[in-house]
């Protein structure tokens, strides 16, 4: 598929700030499952932005407006080919050979460690919450993409997907506690079982098919959402390399996603992260309008 | 599931700790003096008492009029200044020991070094398993900010305080590696400034190795760093203000070395560049000689809240545009856990044999080790792995009951953040405390500059327990100072 996407980014103040710093995290990059055919990022008023690569790979834009100003505008173009017709098209490894198969890509790739090791509330161990909740456990012999099949079927029964919702909660437990929540709050639930399993798993942030937006036909109360940045958990599966998974919409991660940054958690990928001078911080006012449009 | 694979720690299990009594810096087991001392003893019993009496109150003047103070925090987090207290009783190291320290001192921070581009390049250290990943991939002070960054000339430890400190044996073993933004370098040339003064008779009969040229080094360790040369190098202290702890060291090092002292707001980022805020405009900054810690050095990749670092200078250090000193991520390589690999990775970047050794560590990640440690508090002292300055620290011997049961609950809760030791008696030293020579434990912190080679300055901070039978010897704790000679050959 290819897609050309425009992601619009406004911020605006009350008063007048400057030494205005901004990192975005907007653009999508050539990977295994994808490839970028054009991209270019727009602002008025600010010198050309630099790009680098963050700890995870992500690229990341940098602008600065020092003048006093009271709004910021960015704008994001690009046009991508993903490349991922079939997921579930690869070599797999027989399933008693998959925890040697992971093991050996963490001894070849310690960078990985941070996709099994890593907890914070959002993440947290589901078996420390004491929630009594059971959780899904590994089961010896299964196939590991079958098996995150189930545990994503899992995170849908345990929590809802609330598709207008764009917060992420910062604790696993308060999302139990609502059983409800944004993509985000759902790749969180999978990250943490798996991540209890020893599994790497990590938090992907992108852009999806605009037909996710669109309403059901079956359905005639849905209405057409704003697209939005979706969500969803890569699993490093054995012979196949990262897989993606959304538990939002039950779905393995296809040709319908493009990759835009991956990490941790949540955190690790914000689109945007600013500082500034003078102005009240907590009277800022902040957008992303999203198109996406399928070119072919 | 992966845990069966997890690598298993390559650091030994240590001795159980000794019972054997203090190695004493100044006398022989036969209560003479050492050989080196002796000139030192001579003129002591010579003055008198109430001469050192007069010396002693002559220092502390000098101090308290040079302004020669730091910060002490109590509970209540008020901080209190004080002048800095000084024994005027020199700690004497010949010429052959210091040889030793200076080597292995030389060896370590390259070792230290070498791991610390390895961690954030290709990690060759984790994939040849002579560090579990688990330790740094845990470690608070791993930055993945800035993995595959390349600071100027490859140097990430421009500036290491490492403590040494001698057992029962009379060994020097490292206790810690202060290779964030260790402190104490000002105190160093001020406890000589002042023992020079006050005691030029000493100096006559040693030859005395100088220190007070460590500003005039580090600056050229700085200058060296500069991306836009030597000669163009504009160098700048940032400091977190004047109510840090260290901020009179701050003024001290930019005074001395004649560069900018500045606080996060008077720099600003543009075009990958920083600047200084001048009256005259913008002026560009070379190299930063941070003395802000790694979470509040840039609010744009580390902590948001700070309002105490630069907003842009990791992605003007990325662009080779600025040196930043040390450079961001060096915590990782003192984080204590990592410490007890230390002679492990000297072997493997080196292929050196460890000229100095390591205080024995229990890991408390290792569950035989953590058992064991549990079981023998009260003789083992506890360290929080990323804290200095005396502080997340149980020291077991002088513990009560319910700060040992606070602990085993937080080594328990987070074993990785903790470490062990057994109880080293320190080395002791004669003071003169309230006209009387009393015995006191302490240690060393000899200081350590990486710039176009590595260079230890000849002597350091001997810090001391001032309280009779501490082994606690942080100034942030109450502990004292001595000035350290090391003769010349």
């Amino acid at each position: 598929m290819r897609y050309r996407i425009r992601a619009e980014y406004r911020v605006s103040f009350d008063e007048p700030v400057r030494e205005h710093h901004l990192q975005l995290r907007l653009a999508p990059a050539d990977d295994a499952s994808q490839r970028v055919l054009s991209r270019r990022l727009e602002a008025e008023g600010v010198s050309e932005p630099t790009r680098h690569r963050d700890g995870y790979g992500n690229p990341v834009h940098c602008l600065a407006l020092m003048a006093p100003h009271q709004a910021l505008s960015v704008e994001m173009h690009a046009e991508i080919e993903t490349l991922l017709d079939n997921p579930l098209d690869y070599q797999p490894v027989s399933p008693d050979r998959e925890l040697q198969w992971i093991s050996e890509s963490l001894r070849q790739a310690p960078r990985l460690w941070d996709f099994v090791l890593h907890r914070c509330p959002a993440t947290a161990d589901l078996a420390a919450l004491g929630l009594g909740l059971p959780v899904p456990q590994p089961r010896p012999g299964k196939a590991l993409m079958e098996q995150v099949h189930s545990v994503m079927d899992w995170v849908g029964r345990v929590c809802d997907f609330d598709p207008a919702c764009t917060n992420v909660q910062p604790q696993l437990r308060t999302l139990l506690d609502k059983r409800c929540g944004s993509s985000a709050d759902l790749a969180h639930l999978l990250i943490s079982v798996l991540r209890g399993w020893g599994i790497p798993a990590r938090f992907a942030t992108g852009y999806v098919d605009p037909d996710f937006f669109t309403p059901d036909e079956d359905d005639e109360d849905t209405r057409p959402l704003e697209q939005q940045m979706r969500a969803w958990t890569d699993v490093l599966i054995p012979g196949a390399g990262w897989r993606g998974f959304d538990p939002a919409k039950g779905l393995v991660v296809n040709q319908s996603y493009v990759r835009v940054a991956v990490g941790r958690h949540a955190e690790d990928v914000v689109a945007d992260r600013a500082t500034f001078k003078g102005g009240d911080p907590s009277a800022s006012r902040r957008s992303l309008r999203i198109e996406v449009v399928a070119s072919s | 599931m992966l845990r069966q694979y997890q690598f298993q720690s390559a650091a030994s299990s240590p001795p159980p700790p000794s019972r054997a009594t203090a190695y004493h810096e100044f006398y022989q087991d036969d209560f003479h003096p050492r050989e080196h001392y002796r000139p030192m003893w001579e003129h002591i019993q010579h003055a008198g008492q109430h001469l050192l009496d007069a010396k002693a109150r002559e220092a502390h003047l000098t101090l308290h009029t040079e302004g020669v103070t730091f910060t002490l925090y109590s509970d209540q987090d008020e901080g209190i200044e004080r002048v800095w207290p000084f024994d005027i009783l020199p700690r004497i190291i010949t010429a052959a020991e210091w040889r030793a320290i200076e080597a292995g001192l030389k060896q370590r921070v390259r070792a230290m070094n070498l791991l610390l581009k390895d961690l954030y390049h290709g990690q060759n250290v984790l994939k040849d398993g002579v560090i579990p990943p688990e330790l740094i991939y845990q470690g608070k002070d791993f930055r993945r900010e800035i993995m595959d960054i390349d600071p100027p000339h490859s140097i990430y430890t421009h500036i290491g305080g490492i403590d040494l400190i001698r057992d029962e044996r009379g060994c020097y073993l490292v206790l810690e590696d202060n290779l964030r933004t260790p402190s104490g370098v000002s105190y160093m040339i001020e406890n000589r400034v002042v023992e020079r003064r006050i005691l030029p008779e000493f100096f006559e009969r040693y030859r005395v190795r100088r220190v007070e040229h460590y500003p005039a080094l580090l600056l050229q360790a700085l200058r060296y760093l500069s991306p836009r040369g030597e000669e163009a190098a504009t160098i700048a202290v940032l400091t977190p203000g004047q109510f840090n702890s260290a901020y009179f060291e701050h003024t001290f090092l930019a005074k001395e070395m004649g560069v900018e002292l500045a606080e996060g707001r008077d720099m600003v980022c543009k075009n990958d560049r920083v600047y200084l805020k001048t009256t005259k405009g913008l002026r560009q900054v070379d190299v930063v000689y941070r003395r802000v810690d790694d979470d509040f050095l840039d609010p744009l990749v580390f902590r948001r809240d700070s309002v105490l670092g630069v907003a842009g200078i990791i992605n003007a250090w990325r662009a080779g545009n600025v040196a930043i000193v040390n450079a961001p991520g060096s915590g990782i390589a003192d984080d204590k856990a990592v410490y007890a690999h230390a002679p492990d990775i000297i072997r493997y970047y080196l292929g050196e044999t460890p000229i100095l050794e390591n205080v024995p560590t229990y890991q408390m990640t290792d569950a035989r080790d953590r058992t064991y440690v549990l079981d023998n508090l009260e003789r083992m002292v506890v360290k929080a792995v990323a804290e200095s300055g005396g502080y997340g620290m149980l020291m077991g011997p002088t513990s009560t009951a319910g700060q040992r049961a606070e602990f085993v609950k937080k080594i328990q809760e987070n074993p990785r953040n903790y470490i062990a030791q057994p109880v080293v008696q320190l080395s002791r030293h004669i003071c003169y405390l309230d006209g009387e020579l009393e015995s006191r434990h302490l240690d060393l912190r000899p200081f350590v500059i990486y710039g176009r080679d590595i260079q230890v300055v000849p002597g350091g901070l001997t810090r001391v327990a001032m309280t009779k039978g501490s082994l606690i010897v942080n100034s942030s704790q109450g502990g004292g100072s001595k000035d350290t000679w090391v003769l010349a050959e």
